[in-house]
């Protein structure tokens, strides 16, 4: 499969404080790459110098396997931070300004204009939108010249629960055609619902890279109560499948070593004469995942 | 009060007479070019405040690319400049009742070229504060504390062997006061080459500067 991008070592100094960290990231054609982590993890800083507006400290990267060239920016769709136009021109003719800067020989802007919903409002001043309008006029912006490769910022940031559902259908419809997309996120549900990859960021530095598939498997949870706990903690502790036992409000929180199964634990309780008062499968999410990524490395 | 001011009737001086019109009048309208070299801050400033700089960048052109496209229209603005200081001069000129053929009109022309060299390098000076500053207000009042008050106080205190080729004097010099020959007084009538040079060479570093301050930032 061609390579999209490839980061090696990426690092980004501000003063004293690492904004990001030897990051390598490896992006392959077709995928919906997510790269999750909190506020000030180095999402926006990984992907402002991947756009060229950022200065690395060390550290490269490479776009179809072709290095960092400037002009190669032009195959790539990006939406980064907050939509940036001219405000004095209205919506179509900041994107002509744009399709002119890609050197777009026919840039179909109505195509882009009605896909991405912003047909009503492309004749006003991009000065008077409102925040969802220029979310849209962005993504409009992103999709002029056929890109290769869409790199979105929060893509859902500020918009209201309609936009924000728009948007989703909007990127897998993209995806669904081949092209790669990444996205930063801290929306967990958001990048579980749209993404086939993820990289997780904390405080600079890449703490999983993957499929989100491998990052839920085995990460289901099963919630135990009995009226006796201190004898279900003893058995449980002597159950070779167990990966994790977290007390909590009057339950125990049990998560499975891969291939184990609920249902091995349960009928094991019960030979073992434990009298269970609850038992509940949770499926695994990536909230939990990320949470529990983020206490695994707590430093 | 007339006393103290030598008797001299106006009317009866070549000011407006080719050739004398092509350095009389680019020596006042040089004095516009401040109103101009506003236009190049705004221009640059907004495009940080906007964040249409780095918009421009993301889609795809290099920063040498975006310094270039500005300097194009600092080019437009000393171009249009001249080409209005020409078509007035042509007209002054002619409505003067003098008879006048190519011998008259053409000899102080080198003007017209110092006029947009003036003009070229201080908007690319205007340029380069903005860059360095990327707000509107501070850069306009740098430009007008150093071009009035920092670069005349630094002219005393030097010989005037340094301070002539200050970048503002060096830019004024090209076309220094030139109505005290109405006076009696002599005067250059032919444009410097040295300081031509010299402003020049300025308009190139300025240049170089506003690349090293656009490629080492992070926009």
């Amino acid at each position: 499969m061609q390579k999209i991008l490839t980061t090696e070592n990426l690092s980004k100094n501000y003063g004293i404080l690492k904004a990001l960290d030897k990051l390598s990231l490896n992006v392959t054609k077709g995928d919906v790459f997510g790269i999750l982590g909190p506020n000030g993890s180095g999402k926006t800083t990984t992907l402002g110098i991947l756009l060229g507006v950022t200065n690395a400290t060390s550290g490269s990267y490479s776009w179809f396997e072709k290095g960092k060239n400037d002009h190669l920016r032009k195959k790539i769709g990006a939406l980064l931070d907050k939509p940036n136009f001219y405000p004095h021109l209205n919506g179509f003719q900041n994107l002509a300004l744009i399709a002119d800067i890609k050197d777009l020989k026919s840039p179909k802007i109505h195509e882009k204009i009605e896909i991405s919903g912003v047909s009503k409002f492309v004749n006003r001043k991009f000065g008077t939108y409102s925040t969802g309008m220029k979310q849209r006029l962005a993504l409009a912006a992103t999709l002029l010249g056929e890109p290769e490769v869409l790199v979105l910022d929060e893509p859902t940031n500020g918009l209201d629960p309609e936009g924000i559902a728009d948007v989703r259908e909007l990127i897998l419809k993209i995806a669904n055609q081949g092209i790669t997309v990444i996205m930063s996120s801290h929306l967990l549900d958001e990048v579980q619902k749209v993404c086939t990859h993820v990289a997780v960021l904390k405080s600079g530095k890449k703490l999983y890279e993957g499929q989100v598939q491998s990052l839920l498997a085995g990460s289901d949870g099963i919630e135990i109560a009995s009226d006796n706990m201190a004898q279900l903690e003893k058995v449980l502790s002597g159950f070779i499948g167990i990966e994790q036992i977290e007390k909590k409000q009057g339950t125990f929180k049990v998560r499975l070593k891969d291939g184990f199964k609920a249902s091995e634990l349960s009928s094991f309780l019960i030979t073992n004469g434990i009298d269970i008062t609850h038992f509940s499968h949770q499926k695994g999410s990536l909230e939990q995942e990320f949470l529990h990524l983020l206490s695994e490395n707590r430093a | 009060m007339a006393n103290d001011v030598p008797n001299i009737d106006l009317a009866l001086k070549p000011i407006l007479q080719f050739p004398d019109v092509w350095q009389n009048l680019t020596y006042i309208a040089g004095y516009f070019k401040i109103i101009l070299a506003l236009i190049v801050i705004t221009s640059v400033s907004n495009e940080f405040s906007y964040g249409t700089a780095r918009q421009n960048i993301i889609d795809g052109i290099s920063r040498r690319e975006w310094l270039f496209s500005k300097i194009g229209l600092a080019k437009v603005l000393a171009l249009y400049s001249t080409l209005l200081v020409i078509v007035i001069g042509f007209i002054l000129g002619y409505s003067q009742g003098v008879q006048v053929d190519t011998a008259t009109i053409f000899p102080r022309m080198d003007y017209v070229l110092a006029y947009f060299i003036e003009l070229i390098v201080y908007f690319i000076y205007a340029l380069f504060l903005a860059l360095l500053l990327k707000r509107t207000g501070l850069s306009i009042i740098l430009l007008l504390v150093y071009d009035f008050i920092l670069e005349p106080i630094l002219s005393w205190s030097v010989p005037d062997s340094i301070s002539n080729f200050l970048p503002m004097s060096t830019i004024d010099n090209l076309n220094t006061f030139p109505f005290s020959k109405y006076l009696g007084n002599p005067i250059e009538a032919i444009v410097s080459l040295e300081q031509l040079v010299w402003a020049v060479g300025y308009g190139i570093a300025f240049i170089v500067f506003s690349y090293l301050i656009l490629k080492s930032k992070d926009l």
